[in-house]
């Protein structure tokens, strides 16, 4: 017990081969899978940074994108709301076009009707004088001397009129 | 009462003692152990989830290892294999007692064998981080007269450890036997706790404290040159 003898080698070689099997088969296979887990994980940690990083770019570019679009679809607009801006006046200008021109044209039908109308009546005026005057004076004057008669006094009645 | 050790077998001419025997029943129980408990770590790829036994066998090494780099530093760490094989070796080995062997660290041969290997780890590490004249020359410090007590301080350190531990272990024994020789019913029981868990693990613990300790002051040394 406290003499010395073999046993004191023996323990100390106990104890290195102890070591050496410890080492084999606990310490060496824990702390390889713990370094290997480690990478592992920081490998993991890495992948996740550069596709967030990633994501983040694309949702940017795709902003940018979409940003760009609307920035078109605008103008388009702006641009559809200008032409009919432009098309509406134009339509309007050219009804009011048309309608001068209706008004002149119908102007014109009422002044070439009212001309016809006053030649008509003159006529029959003309005609009515005849048969009176046929009648009182019982005359058997010419027909043409008549109308040469007739047709003088309305011209000056007219020049009077303008006049 | 009988705490002696006994012969078990022969070997030749060369006595194979109890405490040999109780030894090699304790390797062989550690490593049989450790090969199966570590049996998935060496297939395993990173990312597969572990059981049970692989979580609490890395907590136990991880722990061992933090235990170790914040005694000795990172520098520590190339120690760290042989400080937990240590601690785990005395932790089984004093309280072996429990189980009715007798604990081998109760026999001065074992602890001097231990501190043995600590005495080399220490003055190896010294001699490693100093250089051979440097090693040399810090015996002759801080005066040339100094030397012998240097020696002494140097051979005391490993001679402590080993009585320290053998010390305590044996006391614990004698006294647990003798306790079993007036009441063997019931009452050593608490003894136990103290005697044997408590005293055992708290020598396990101081002795690869110690050995820490030495080691990490012997190369801390390198640093300040």
């Amino acid at each position: 017990m406290i003499e010395f003898g073999w046993t004191y080698f023996f323990q100390i070689v106990n104890i290195i081969v102890l070591y050496l099997l410890m080492r084999r088969y606990l310490f060496e296979p824990v702390t390889s899978f713990i370094n290997r887990r480690r990478e592992y994980t920081e490998g993991l940690i890495d992948e996740a940074n550069d596709s967030f990083r990633r994501a983040k770019e694309l949702q940017e570019e795709s902003e940018a994108g979409l940003n760009e679009a609307r920035r078109e679809a605008q103008a388009l607009v702006e641009q559809a709301v200008e032409h009919g801006k432009t098309m509406a006046a134009e339509i309007s200008e050219r009804a009011k076009a048309e309608e001068a021109a209706r008004l002149k044209r119908a102007q014109q039908e009422i002044e070439e009707a009212k001309v016809r109308a006053i030649q008509e009546v003159r006529q029959e005026v003309a005609d009515l004088s005849v048969n009176i005057a046929e009648k009182i004076l019982e005359q058997s004057l010419s027909r043409e001397a008549h109308m040469q008669l007739i047709e003088d006094a309305l011209d000056r009645m007219d020049d009077a009129h303008v006049n | 009462m009988d705490i002696g050790i006994k012969t078990m077998f022969y070997l030749g001419r060369i006595p194979i003692t109890e405490t040999v025997v109780t030894t090699w029943l304790i390797m062989v129980v550690l490593v049989i152990g450790s090969m199966v408990a570590t049996r998935r770590f060496r297939t395993a790829a990173p990312g597969d989830k572990l059981g049970t036994t692989e979580h609490v066998v890395e907590f136990v090494v991880d722990g061992l290892y933090q235990f170790i780099r914040e005694t000795m530093g990172k520098k520590g760490l190339k120690f760290a294999p042989y400080i937990s094989t240590l601690l785990i070796f005395l932790v089984v080995a004093n309280l072996i007692g429990l189980l009715g062997f007798r604990p081998p660290t109760a026999d001065l041969n074992t602890t001097f064998g231990l501190a043995t290997i600590s005495f080399i780890l220490i003055q190896g590490t010294g001699l490693r981080s100093k250089g051979l004249w440097g090693y040399i020359k810090g015996l002759f410090e801080p005066f040339v007269f100094m030397f012998p007590l240097n020696v002494i301080s140097e051979i005391s350190t490993p001679v402590s450890m080993a009585f320290r531990l053998f010390g305590n272990i044996l006391g614990g024994m004698v006294i647990m036997s003798l306790l079993y020789g007036v009441a063997p019913i019931l009452i050593p029981v608490f003894p136990h706790v103290y005697f044997d868990l408590f005293s055992g693990i708290i020598q396990a613990f101081i002795f690869t404290m110690l050995t820490m300790v030495f080691v990490s002051m012997a190369s801390d040394e390198e640093e300040e040159n």
